[in-house]
């Protein structure tokens, strides 16, 4: 059991706000999670599907999704809940490796920009695990340089919080471990969308 | 697509999803992923074979 990362809380919101889903009212610990191996055997892990549940009970959940890449469609993040109590049941990525990193560069260089003032460098392509989604006009991330899958450990502090973004990061023996923070971001909408075919 | 129509896309999926999960949520986590991967990709081929007919 665990409670969710900053980023995480907060892509989830922004599902919900980008879909009218309206307020979490609880907002429980993670009961089960689990990560796939990247589907493309790349060496590391970025934006690999995964799921963590809240509850076993998902009888009244009702889903949610947003592309998690403006201007896309193919690679969507999903957020159950339950509609009567506003209960947070589940969160899904699904086919998140369906567009490279480098589409996300900017999103990416926006990243690099405020980890500049990490205490030691952090290069966040170079991360074994990779989580960044754009939902809402915001980036939310998660990093990992070592670890392939998310995991809590080591002492949490905050780079920065404000109104335009949050960023913390954790460390362990003098080494940041993960960083965790969402930025606001802006997106100009196309009518032009890039899509995932299904295979 | 017209903002209408990936709207109804967007709640379709989500419907689908919704199914998919509780059905996944019997299975161990190991094939949870890619039980809902696999029947997302289906739902969303059909839907777009569905879609371009009806245009």
């Amino acid at each position: 059991m665990r409670r969710l990362f900053d980023s995480e809380l907060r892509y989830i919101e922004n599902v919900l706000r980008y879909r009218n889903g309206g307020t979490l009212a609880v907002v429980g610990e993670v009961e089960t999670e689990y990560y796939s191996s990247p589907r493309n055997n790349a060496p590391t892990h970025f934006n690999t599907d995964y799921f963590l549940q809240f509850s076993n009970d998902l009888e009244n959940g009702k889903s949610f999704c947003a592309p998690i890449l403006p201007n896309t469609a193919g690679a969507e993040v999903f957020v159950m809940i339950d509609t009567r109590t506003r209960t947070l049941l589940r969160t899904d990525l699904v086919a998140g490796e369906a567009f490279p990193i480098e589409l996300y560069d900017s999103f990416l260089d926006n990243i690099d920009l405020k980890l500049m003032a990490l205490p030691r460098r952090f290069a966040i392509r170079e991360c074994a695990y990779n989580r960044v989604f754009v939902i809402n006009n915001e980036i939310c991330f998660l990093s990992f340089p070592t670890e392939s899958s998310p995991v809590v450990r080591g002492d949490k502090s905050l780079l920065n919080t404000g109104p335009d973004s949050m960023i913390a990061y954790y460390t362990d023996n003098a080494e940041v471990v993960c960083v965790d923070g969402w930025i606001r971001t802006s997106v100009a909408q196309s009518d032009w969308k890039l899509e995932a075919i299904p295979k | 697509m017209t903002a209408e129509e990936e709207l109804a896309q967007a709640e379709a999926l989500a419907e689908r999803h919704s199914q998919l999960a509780k059905e996944a949520s019997k299975l161990p986590p190991e094939q949870q992923t890619q039980y809902i991967f696999e029947g997302m990709r289906q739902f969303r081929t059909e839907y777009r074979q569905e879609f371009l007919k009806n245009k």
